[in-house]
């Protein structure tokens, strides 16, 4: 039996929605809250012409975010691969609400992430908060497979000097 | 889906786990009611027919296209698409039940050309000739062929034995000057034009006329032969041209060549003058 967009969109934003909302926030989104709802907005108006499995589902989501994502840094005039400036330097006024110390979340893990390039921390981001695998990472980013293993391997490796600079 | 980091992840555990549970982060409930909403809102909203949601486009379209078919119809029928008739012509009979005009060459090859009422051209023979559609005898004897030729080999033969359509004056004569009616058949509107045998001078004409003896003939003009030898206008030539050689040195040479350029052969007077 073919499943209905509206609970095919519904069960999509219960299985996907906390992944996508962890992508917007860890790559500085603006109102990451409503940058996830203009996400899942576009998901159940295009489901029904969407053909695959959970995993083609998860890639095409994390899709949609993702130009949503360059969308607003092209708007922020913010050119990509630019290093972000050193913590104390103005930054903390630019994380958003969610990243605030009372949130659950990991403060000083998006700070350190913050850190890196546009390039690195995408990667990172869509490897392991939005759980997509090399090649759905490569597809998303329009990147060779090997390309993005280096990637994330520089980003491991910055990010471990980021969160503990004496390591 | 679970995560097989490999090598890529190795000595990078701890971060791996922190990011992986940065992704685990459960929507506020009050963002998850709100975007659950919005889409069940949108989901009613689809569930619009098609025609619902997009009568607006559907309508516009829907209009241009009737105006343009009404349009192109319209100027089809008036004969006002130029040399896009026949095409559109042929568009046009195919989608609608209408008859519309070809264009000029359907009026070219399907009427057959007859005097005009109150014409005072040269008298034709109409006896016992097949008069047009239109009751009227045709223009000539090319028209009169034409508008036999469509009702087959046998009315064309008929009709090139026929006098139908030749003047009076020499449709009984045929026999005499075929190249003359074989002319008019050619030319069907020119048949009111002056017959060639006694018509005006072409531009051979021009040329010194031709005789068998220039001394019993006498000169036009002074200083002018009547008459070539022969009649060849290049043998003309040929004999004065070394003489207007010689004399082409001179300003008076040339100037002779301009003063003859408007009366006559220039070598002639180039060798007059020499």
């Amino acid at each position: 039996m073919v499943e209905e967009p509206t609970s095919r969109a519904t069960a999509a934003y219960r299985t996907l929605a906390p992944g996508v909302l962890g992508y917007l926030r860890a790559q500085r989104a603006p109102e990451p809250e409503d940058v996830l709802g203009e996400v899942f907005l576009q998901v159940a108006r295009d489901i029904h012409r969407f053909r695959g499995d959970d995993g083609d589902l998860r890639r095409w989501v994390f899709s949609i975010a993702h130009n949503r994502v360059v969308d607003a840094q092209r708007r922020r005039g913010r050119g990509r691969s630019t290093p972000h400036p050193a913590p104390g330097e103005a930054e903390d006024a630019r994380l958003p609400v969610a990243a605030a110390p009372a949130d659950p979340i990991d403060p000083a893990l998006v700070e350190a992430l913050a850190r890196l390039t546009d390039d690195q921390r995408e990667i990172l981001v869509l490897r392991f908060v939005a759980d997509l695998p090399i090649e759905a990472v490569a597809k998303v980013t329009g990147r060779k497979p090997g390309a993005v293993k280096a990637l994330q391997h520089r980003a491991l490796d910055n990010l471990r000097k980021a969160i503990s600079p004496g390591a | 889906m679970s995560n097989a980091w490999g090598p890529d992840g190795e000595g990078h555990d701890d971060l791996i786990k922190r990011l992986t549970a940065f992704g685990r982060a459960p929507v506020p409930p009050a963002e998850q009611g709100r975007h659950l909403g919005a889409i069940a809102t949108l989901a009613q909203e689809g569930r619009k027919p098609m025609w619902r949601r997009n009568a607006r486009r559907a309508g516009v379209i829907a209009t241009l296209g009737a105006g343009m078919f009404v349009a192109t119809t319209g100027l089809a029928a008036a004969g006002a698409l130029g040399p896009l008739q026949p095409v559109v012509a042929k568009g046009v009979e195919a989608a609608t039940p209408f008859q519309v005009p070809k264009g000029p060459a359907e009026k070219a090859n399907n009427q057959v050309k007859t005097a005009p009422a109150g014409f005072h051209g040269t008298a034709r023979v109409t006896d016992g000739c097949v008069p047009a559609t239109n009751g009227e005898f045709a223009i000539n004897h090319g028209q009169y062929l034409k508008q036999e030729r469509a009702k087959g080999a046998e009315a064309l033969a008929a009709a090139k034995a026929s006098d139908c359509g030749k003047p009076l004056a020499t449709g009984s004569d045929d026999s005499t000057d075929p190249a003359a009616t074989d002319n008019e058949t050619d030319t069907g509107t020119n048949a009111d034009h002056a017959p060639k045998t006694g018509g005006s001078p072409t531009a051979d004409d021009h040329r010194v006329p031709k005789c068998t003896d220039p001394a019993a003939t006498p000169p036009s003009e002074p200083g002018k032969p009547a008459c070539t030898p022969g009649g060849s206008s290049s043998s003309g030539s040929e004999d004065t041209s070394s003489d207007a050689s010689t004399t082409s040195h001179g300003r008076s040479g040339t100037h002779a060549g301009k003063v003859d350029g408007a009366n006559g052969p220039p070598s002639t007077k180039a060798a007059d003058q020499s």
